[in-house]
C-alpha cells in the first residue's frame, strides 16, 4: 500500500496504481482526453496534468501514467494546474473547434477567448483511434504518419488497407467527432453555452 | 514493369536477410532501399512489411517520421543546405534562396527534370566552415549567394581508404602489452619522424584528404615513404585554419596547407629541418608568427585531456590507439577492480553527463546495476545523435578516436553488468558511422569485444544503430524507440530507463563525451581527474566555438573557465571589429547569454542560473549584426520542425509561439501577443512530455530576459537594429560613394538595380527583395541598409 495526500486528504492506493486510478477510486474528477480505461496510457494530450509535490520541489505530471508514490502531495486543482489546463484547452480548440468534449471543457474552465490562430484540422492527435484499432479490435489499420505539426492519423499511402473491417470503433472512441451543442462552429469560435453553470473553482492552495 | 517488381522483391529480400529480419535494423533496411531507389517506393514498403511481419502503418509511420526518408521520388543530385545556428548567423538563408531561385524550386522540392532535389538540414556539424552546402555528399564551406551556382555545376566524389589488415587476437593483459610494444615499433618509430594531417570534419571540408594524398606522393618521390609515417589524425580543433599539417618530431605547425605545398613541406621540413615561412600560423592581433602548436594562443589556454589522443592517432588504426596506451584502463578495470569499485571511482571523480543535463554518471550506473532484469540482459547505449545545431564535439571524438569511446563503454558495461551495447549515430554523420563500425570490427577481431573480453570471464558486444534524421531521437526514450525500429517518440520517464529502458530491460545511456571520459578516470584515478574544474562540475568540457568569432573550432577547457576567457583569449574575439552581443550555449534547449555576464564561470550550475544550460557544448557567438528576435524565431521554428508531434503543448504550443514571434519579426506584433507568448512559454515548459518540449521555450525566455528592448523596438518602433528582419529594413545606394562599378547591378538576382557605368546606381524599392547581395559585395560601402 502507498499512502499520500490527494487534494488535502490522506489516501492509500495499491502499488502500481497511477495518480488517475487513485483519484477516480476516491471520486476526484480529473479530465482526460487521450486516456480511456482498457487502452495503454499514452500521456499525449496533457489535460490530466496535476501538481506533484515532493519535499520542496513541485512539478506538473501526467496523472494517467505517473505511478503513485509514498508521502508526496498531489493537487489536482491548484492554480498552476488550472492555468496550464486552460492554455491546453485553448491550444486544442485552435485546431479542433468542433469538439463537444473540448467546448464543454472550455466552459468548465472559463476559457472565453482563443488568442492563437485557429484552423479546423478536426483532430487533436490523441491517438485513441490508433490504439483502439490495434489493441481492442486487433486491426492495426491506421497509424501516425509524418511528424511535428504535420503529424496525422492516416492509413498507409492514404488507401484503406484490407485489414480494415470498417467496424467503426475508431469513430466511436474519437473525442472530436461529436459536435458542440451550439452547432458547427467556425475556427476560433467558442460555444460557452454552459459557461456559468458548470464552472469549477481552483482548490484553495492552503 | 512486372520484371522491375520482381527485381525489387529480390533486392528487398536480400536486404532483409542481410539484416537478419531484425526490427531493430529497420532504419538500416530503409536506408539501403532509399540509397538504391533514391526514395522509398510504396511497393517496397509493402513487401518489407510482409516479409518482416510488421504492420504496414508502423512502417509507413517510420518512413514518414524521419526526414532522411522520402516516399516521393527524388532528383539525381541532392543539394543540402545547412540551416544550423552557426550557418544561420552567417546568413545561410540567402544561400538557400539563391539555390532555389536558380533551380526554380522551393526547399524540399525536386526540379522538373528530376536532376536536383534541394533539401535543408538542421546542422551538419561542420559549423566552423559555415554556411555549408553539400552536393552529393561533397561539402562546400563558406558558400555565399555569389558562388553557389558554379558549385551546382560541378560535382566531386570523395574516396575513402579503408583497406586495412586485421589485428591479431589478444586474449590476456600480457598479450596486450606485447602487442603495444609491436604497435609502438611499427607506428611510432624511435626517431619519431612523421607528418600528421588533420582529417577532422572541418579540415576535410577544406580538402585535407587531397593534401594527405599529395604528401604521400611527395614522400614517395623523395624516397621517404618507408621512413616517415603519414598519419591522418582526428580533429585538432583549429578548424578555421585548416587544412592543418604537423611535421614531427620537431612539431612544426602549418596552417592553410594546400596540395601544392606538399613537396615543399617534405623537402624543407622533413629532409632539411627548415621552416616553410608562409605556412606558419600568424596571430591576427599581434602579427606574430608561431612555429609550434602548443605556443599558439588558441591552444595555450586550453586543457586538452579527453581530446589528447585525437592529435596522435589515425582513427582507422587500432595499433595507434593501443600504442598510445589505449585499452590499459580496460585491463585495470577487468583484472584489478570490482564492478562496485569502478562505480565508486566514477562517483569520486564527479563525472556528470556531458550530453546536456549533467546528471551524475555514477548514480545512473548504480541504479542500472541494482535494477533487476527479467532475463539478465542489460544494455548500455552511447548516444551519438548529436543534433544540437552548432555542436560537433561528439562527431570529432567518434571520427577522431572511436576506440576511446568503445573502451569507456566496455568498462561501463562491466561495472553495470551489461552484456549488450548500442552506439546510436545520427544519419547526418556518415563518416562517424563508418569509423565507429570499423573500430568495433577491429576491437572484436582483437578480442576486446565479444565473448571473454581480453580472456576474462566477461562477455560484451556492441552494435551500431543509425538514426534517420530526427533531433528528438537524442532524447533517451525516443532514441530507444528508434533502436527498436519504431517511430522516435518519447515516453514518460516516471520509471527511469535505468530500470526499464530498451526492450523494457535496464539500460544505461550516456553520450559520446561522457563515455570517452571513463578510461581517463580509471587510468589517472578519480583524485587527479577531480583536481580540474569547480566544486560541483569536475574535469574538462569540450565546446565547439562557432559563429562570429575569429578562431572557430573545437576547444577543450577546464570547467569553471569564464566565457570571456573562451571568447577573447582562445577565440581571439569577434570577427571584423564588430561588437559582441551574445553567446548561445546549450543548443535549442539553451539560451543566449549577454555581454554583462561574460565573466560567468562555465559550469552546469552557473549556465542554468543564467537561463541557459551546458547542453552538449555548442557555443555560438553572435555580434551586433544578429537580431535576437530572429534568433528566437529560428530556434522556435527549428524545434517546431523537430518536435515529434506526440504531446499537445510541444506540437501546438511551439507552432503558435513561432507564429507570434514571426509576426513580431514582420513588424505586425502587439504587446498583448507578447504577454500571451510568455504565458504559452510557461505552459509548454511545465506540461510537455519530454525534455525537448520542456526546454524548448529557453531560447525565447532568455532573449526576452536579456534583450527585451529588441522585442519592444520590433513591436513599437517597427525597427530591427541588427538589420536582419527584412520587413523592417530597406536598402539604398549612397550616390556620393557609388563609383558605378556595376558589380551590384550584375549580381542583383531580381534586376532591381539600375544605372550607367561610372554613374551612381539606384535600387528600385518595388523590385528589391532585400536579399542583401549588393550590400555584401559592394567594395565602396555605398549600399546602405536602414
Amino acid at each position: 500500500m502507498v499512502t499520500f495526500v490527494l487534494d488535502g486528504q490522506k489516501v492509500s492506493a495499491e502499488e502500481g496504481w497511477t495518480i488517475l486510478d487513485t483519484a477516480r477510486h476516491y471520486g476526484v474528477e480529473i479530465p482526460t482526453l487521450c486516456y480511456v480505461e482498457g487502452l495503454t496510457p499514452y500521456s499525449a494530450c496533457r489535460i490530466c496534468v496535476v501538481e506533484l509535490i515532493r519535499g520542496k520541489r513541485s512539478r506538473l505530471v501526467a496523472s494517467c501514467s505517473c505511478p503513485v508514490e509514498d508521502s508526496v502531495e498531489v493537487r489536482t486543482k491548484s492554480e498552476r494546474v488550472i492555468k496550464a489546463r486552460k492554455v491546453l484547452i485553448e491550444l486544442m480548440l485552435a485546431s479542433a473547434p468542433n469538439s463537444r468534449r473540448l467546448q464543454c471543457l472550455a466552459s468548465e474552465y472559463g476559457v472565453t477567448k482563443i488568442r492563437f490562430k485557429s484552423y479546423d484540422r478536426g483532430c487533436i492527435l490523441c491517438g485513441l483511434c490508433v490504439r483502439m484499432c490495434k489493441e481492442q479490435m486487433r486491426g492495426g489499420a491506421i497509424g501516425f504518419s509524418d511528424r511535428g505539426i504535420d503529424r496525422q492519423v492516416s492509413m498507409p499511402f492514404h488507401k484503406t488497407p484490407e485489414i480494415c473491417r470498417e467496424c467503426g470503433a475508431c469513430l466511436y472512441i474519437c473525442p472530436v467527432c461529436e459536435l458542440p451543442c451550439n452547432g458547427p462552429l467556425k475556427p476560433g469560435e467558442l460555444c460557452n453555452a454552459c459557461l456559468d453553470t458548470i464552472r469549477i473553482d481552483p482548490f484553495p492552495s492552503k | 514493369m512486372e520484371q522491375t517488381g520482381e527485381l525489387m522483391k529480390d533486392f528487398i529480400e536480400d536486404v532483409v536477410k542481410k539484416n537478419a529480419s531484425d526490427r531493430s535494423r529497420l532504419t538500416a533496411i530503409l536506408h539501403e532501399i532509399q540509397r538504391k531507389y533514391n526514395y522509398l517506393p510504396e511497393q517496397a514498403l509493402r513487401h518489407v512489411a510482409e516479409i518482416m511481419d510488421i504492420p504496414l502503418p508502423d512502417i509507413y509511420g517510420v518512413a514518414t517520421f524521419y526526414t532522411s526518408f522520402s516516399i516521393e521520388p527524388k532528383g539525381k543530385h541532392i543539394v543540402t543546405v545547412c540551416m544550423g545556428t552557426a550557418c544561420h548567423v552567417r546568413r545561410s538563408t540567402s544561400v538557400l534562396e539563391e539555390i532555389c531561385r536558380y533551380l526554380e524550386v522551393n526547399p524540399g522540392e525536386t526540379t522538373k527534370d528530376m536532376l536536383f532535389t534541394v533539401e535543408t538540414v538542421n546542422c551538419l556539424g561542420a559549423c566552423a566552415m559555415g554556411p555549408i552546402m553539400v552536393v552529393d555528399g561533397t561539402y562546400y564551406g563558406e558558400v555565399n549567394p555569389a558562388n553557389v551556382v558554379p558549385i551546382l555545376k560541378k560535382h566531386l566524389r570523395a574516396e575513402k581508404t579503408t583497406d586495412m589488415k586485421k589485428p591479431q587476437k589478444i586474449s590476456s593483459p600480457e598479450e596486450l602489452h606485447s602487442y603495444r610494444n609491436y604497435a609502438i615499433q611499427t607506428r611510432y618509430p624511435e626517431n619519431g619522424r612523421g607528418i600528421d594531417v588533420c582529417c577532422g570534419p572541418g579540415c576535410l571540408a577544406l580538402g585535407s584528404e587531397k593534401v594527405a594524398r599529395a604528401i604521400e606522393a611527395a614522400l614517395l618521390l623523395c624516397g621517404l615513404s618507408e621512413k616517415v609515417i603519414l598519419r591522418r589524425t582526428g580533429c585538432r580543433g583549429f578548424c578555421e585554419k585548416g587544412p592543418l599539417v604537423v611535421v614531427k618530431p620537431d612539431g612544426i605547425f602549418y596552417n592553410h596547407v594546400s596540395p601544392e605545398h606538399a613537396l615543399t613541406i617534405v623537402e624543407k621540413s622533413v629532409v632539411s629541418h627548415e621552416l616553410v615561412e608562409e605556412l606558419l600560423y600568424e596571430d591576427q592581433a599581434s602579427s606574430k608568427k608561431y612555429i609550434y602548436e602548443n605556443e599558439i594562443p588558441f591552444f595555450q589556454k586550453q586543457k586538452i585531456v579527453v581530446l589528447s589522443k585525437n592529435l596522435l592517432i589515425d582513427p582507422y588504426y587500432i595499433e595507434d590507439y593501443i600504442a598510445q596506451g589505449g585499452y590499459s584502463a580496460l585491463v585495470k578495470a577487468l583484472f584489478e577492480m570490482e564492478p562496485e569499485q569502478i562505480i565508486d571511482e566514477i562517483d569520486h571523480a564527479g563525472l556528470r553527463g556531458r550530453g546536456g543535463g549533467g546528471f551524475p554518471a555514477a548514480r545512473k550506473w548504480r541504479a542500472c546495476r541494482k535494477a533487476r532484469s527479467i532475463d539478465g540482459i542489460k544494455y548500455v547505449i552511447c548516444n551519438a545523435d548529436e543534433g544540437d545545431p552548432g555542436a560537433f564535439m561528439d562527431r570529432s571524438l567518434l571520427e577522431g578516436n572511436p576506440h576511446q569511446v568503445i573502451e569507456g563503454m566496455i568498462i561501463g558495461a562491466y561495472a553495470i553488468g551489461a552484456t549488450h551495447g548500442y552506439v546510436y549515430v545520427r544519419h547526418e554523420y556518415p563518416l562517424a558511422l563508418e569509423r565507429i563500425n570499423h573500430a568495433i570490427n577491429q576491437a572484436r577481431d582483437a578480442g576486446l569485444l565479444g565473448e571473454h573480453v581480453l580472456g576474462s570471464g566477461f562477455n560484451f558486444d556492441i552494435a551500431v544503430s543509425q538514426g534517420g534524421g530526427a533531433f528528438v531521437c537524442g532524447e533517451s526514450t525516443a532514441l530507444m524507440a528508434s533502436i527498436e525500429g519504431k517511430i522516435g517518440e518519447p515516453r514518460e520517464k516516471y520509471i527511469h530507463t535505468a530500470v526499464r529502458g530498451l526492450y523494457r530491460r535496464p539500460t544505461n545511456l550516456n553520450n559520446v563525451e561522457t563515455w570517452a571520459n571513463v578510461p581517463i578516470i580509471i587510468n589517472e584515478g578519480a583524485e587527479k581527474y577531480a583536481s580540474l574544474g569547480t566544486e560541483r562540475s569536475k574535469g574538462t568540457k569540450i565546446f565547439s566555438l562557432v559563429g562570429k568569432i575569429r578562431n572557430t573550432g573545437l576547444i577543450e577547457v577546464p570547467m569553471g573557465i569564464t566565457l570571456r576567457n573562451i571568447i577573447y583569449e582562445i577565440g581571439g574575439g569577434i570577427t571584423g571589429n564588430k561588437r559582441f552581443k551574445a553567446v548561445q550555449t546549450g543548443g535549442p534547449s539553451g539560451g543566449c547569454i549577454p555581454e554583462s555576464l561574460l565573466d560567468l564561470p562555465v559550469d552546469f550550475e552557473h549556465l542554468t542560473e543564467a537561463g541557459s544550460m551546458m547542453g552538449s557544448g555548442g557555443m555560438i557567438v553572435m555580434d551586433e549584426d544578429t537580431c535576437m528576435v530572429d534568433i528566437a524565431r529560428y530556434f522556435l521554428e527549428f524545434l517546431g520542425d523537430e518536435s515529434c508531434g506526440k504531446c499537445t503543448p510541444c506540437r501546438e504550443g511551439l507552432k503558435h509561439m513561432a507564429e507570434i514571434v514571426r509576426e513580431i519579426c514582420e513588424g505586425k506584433g502587439t504587446m498583448e501577443q507578447l504577454e500571451a507568448l510568455e504565458e504559452l512559454a510557461t505552459v509548454v515548459r511545465e506540461t510537455s512530455l519530454c525534455g525537448l518540449g520542456q526546454t524548448a521555450p529557453n531560447p525565447l525566455l532568455s532573449t526576452l530576459r536579456y534583450f527585451r528592448q529588441e522585442y519592444d523596438e520590433h513591436i513599437n518602433l517597427k525597427k530591427c537594429r541588427a538589420g536582419v528582419c527584412r520587413a523592417l529594413i530597406s536598402y539604398r545606394i549612397d550616390p556620393e560613394k557609388c563609383t558605378g562599378c556595376m558589380k551590384c547591378l550584375k549580381k542583383c538576382p531580381v534586376e532591381a538595380i539600375s544605372g550607367e557605368k561610372k554613374e551612381p546606381h539606384q535600387i528600385d524599392p518595388r523590385k528589391c527583395e532585400k536579399c542583401g547581395v549588393c550590400f555584401e559585395i559592394c567594395s565602396y560601402d555605398a549600399v546602405i541598409r536602414e
